[in-house]
């Protein structure tokens, strides 16, 4: 080896111990730049919700949902008292943004607008909108000129006529009368039979300030470890 | 049109132009591989995302080469009658535009995220099942990325020397200098994992500034070359000894009173004109062949001198 590739090869042996020892201290990395994770802990979780049933809704004074739920077991965790803020998406996402809320949630995806400033978590929870028919009807696999009962004002409305069907909008999903198009936990607690036709997918995530990566890694550990939990938590709100 | 020599490399430079070629085919898989990588695990980080970039245009000076590498000893033609050997250079050129271009949009990225001071996000990923954060999965990817290039770069250094190619040569420098790129990625990496969010846009400023640096002087080389600068060394340090070499060859057949030359470069080629003060006039054009001879022998690289015979060497003007 000439002196040249001797430096070089001192160098990658140089940085295995430090990757080792990185390794080591690992544990505790990544660190937040605004110690969000540190403050959290057997402090105060200041959390932002948008109205957004199944996942966040108002009971009284009180809020229930899914995310609501999560969190609160969450805080549990890590030994701190929530503070729910109640606002429309995009304040919350505006407050987080600039450190005032720790986690904003409401139902949000990752295709939701105005994501783009703050930090996202994995999705914990994939939910499939789908066209149902009632139990033993017949089956079909091609919506073209099929009439498909959707929400007024929805997107599903517009996601059905790209496949040819025709919407019937109705305000009451629940009374129209099948096939309709609904989420897969709608359609379960309906009790209709999903025909395997999809119209979308939507990844549920959680949101977080940006930057603050212990945090958000956190959190993440949590909803990976919890996803069967939020299932759960949708199935039994969907049969309110 | 009368076409210049047809291009007949010695056996032992054409084997090296062949083993280039395969080392740059090996750059090309490497380099993708490495971007496939990163790609995957770039999260919100810029010093990522510089490496990734860099890496994108690390694929522009071995493209280029290989597709000069197709032209330049191809058969002088009634369109090309000079031959193709400025593929080089233009290969040279384009490869400088790309670094300058790339390098000056990363620096401009890289500082205004400083500026507006982005927290960049670097979040978990799931693997085999479990939460990870993207920050342990991109320091390995890293570490893919320029350490191999380093000695691609030093097997590829040699070779540009002996071949006298420039392309080559500023391809193999900067490979060889990927390891910087990548510590300074990882060094922002690990700041981020310390909670200093400065750091991922610090480094991705030092890495694009590299880039752009090597644009400048590249496209410096490049330009100069084509405009027949006085031919340099492959490192583009000094001046070539080979002119000297030529003129003193010509000075030292017997019936040359005195002789200079003036040369370009056409790629890896020399083209240019010798003007010799023959002693006496007898077999003129035999003596014209003879010089011409002797100044190819001096080296492969003397392509194509025309010798023409002169009064004097002084330039002053006697009319035109």
């Amino acid at each position: 080896m000439n002196h040249l590739s001797r430096r070089t090869f001192l160098l990658a042996v140089l940085m295995l111990p430090l990757l080792f020892s990185l390794t080591l201290t690992g544990c505790d990395l990544p660190k937040d730049p605004e110690n969000t994770l540190e403050r959290v802990r057997g402090g105060v979780v200041r959390v932002g919700v948008t109205e957004n049933a199944p996942w966040v809704r108002t009971e009284g004074t009180d809020l229930a949902g899914v995310e609501v739920a999560l969190l609160r077991q969450f805080a549990g965790e890590l030994d701190a008292k929530v503070t729910f803020v109640q606002g429309s998406a995009p304040e919350l996402l505006k407050a987080l943004e600039h450190f005032e809320l720790d986690v904003v949630v409401g139902g949000l995806t990752e295709s939701s607008p105005g994501l783009d400033k703050v930090a996202q978590s994995i999705p914990y929870l994939t939910t499939r909108l789908a066209v149902g028919v009632v139990q033993g009807a017949p089956a079909f696999n091609d919506l073209s000129g099929r009439e498909v009962a959707a929400p007024l004002g929805s997107e599903t409305a517009a996601l059905l006529k790209e496949q040819g069907a025709v919407p019937v909008l109705v305000r009451d999903l629940q009374g129209a009368s099948p096939p309709i198009a609904a989420y897969d936990w709608q359609l379960a607690a309906w009790e209709l039979m999903p025909t395997g036709l999809e119209l979308a997918q939507e990844k549920h995530i959680m949101t977080a300030p940006p930057g603050e990566n212990g945090w958000l890694v956190r959190l993440e550990r949590f909803l990976d470890a919890r996803r069967q939990r939020a299932r759960q938590l949708l199935v039994e709100e969907a049969r309110r | 049109m009368k076409h210049a020599r047809t291009l007949s490399l010695p056996e032992d430079v054409r084997k090296e132009h062949v083993k280039a070629q395969r080392l740059e085919w090996w750059t090309i898989a490497y380099l993708v591989s490495a971007i496939i990588l990163l790609y995957l695990v770039l999260g919100s980080s810029q010093a990522m995302k510089a490496a990734w970039a860099e890496d994108i245009i690390s694929l522009v000076p071995p493209l280029a080469f290989l597709v000069a590498a197709r032209f330049y000893n191809r058969e002088p033609s009634d369109t090309f009658p000079y031959g193709y050997h400025r593929a080089f250079s233009v290969a040279h050129l384009c490869a400088a535009l790309a670094l300058l271009g790339m390098g000056g949009f990363l620096l401009f990225d890289s500082v205004s995220k400083l500026i507006s001071q982005e927290h960049p996000v670097i979040g978990s990923i799931v693997l085999f099942g479990e939460p990870v954060w993207l920050g342990w999965l991109m320091l390995p990817t890293l570490v893919w990325s320029g350490l191999p290039a380093v000695f691609l770069g030093r097997a590829k250094l040699p070779l540009a020397r002996r071949l006298h190619s420039k392309v080559l040569y500023a391809d193999a420098d900067m490979n060889k200098a990927d390891w910087l790129t990548a510590a300074a990625a990882m060094a922002g990496v690990i700041g981020i994992g310390f909670g200093l969010w400065w750091a991922d846009a610090a480094a991705a400023s030092l890495i694009s500034l590299d880039i752009f640096k090597d644009g400048v002087s590249n496209l410096g080389d490049a330009v100069s070359d084509l405009m027949d600068k006085r031919p340099s060394t492959v490192d583009h340090k000094e001046a070539d000894p080979l002119v000297d070499r030529v003129r003193e060859a010509l000075q030292d057949i017997p019936w040359v009173a005195e002789a200079d030359v003036r040369l370009r470069e056409e790629g890896q080629v020399y083209f240019g004109e010798a003007f010799v003060v023959p002693r006496d006039e007898a077999d003129l054009i035999g003596k014209l062949d003879e010089a011409s001879q002797r100044a190819r022998e001096v080296d492969w690289r003397i392509h194509d001198v025309v010798v023409t015979p002169v009064r004097t060497l002084s330039t002053e003007n006697h009319g035109d």
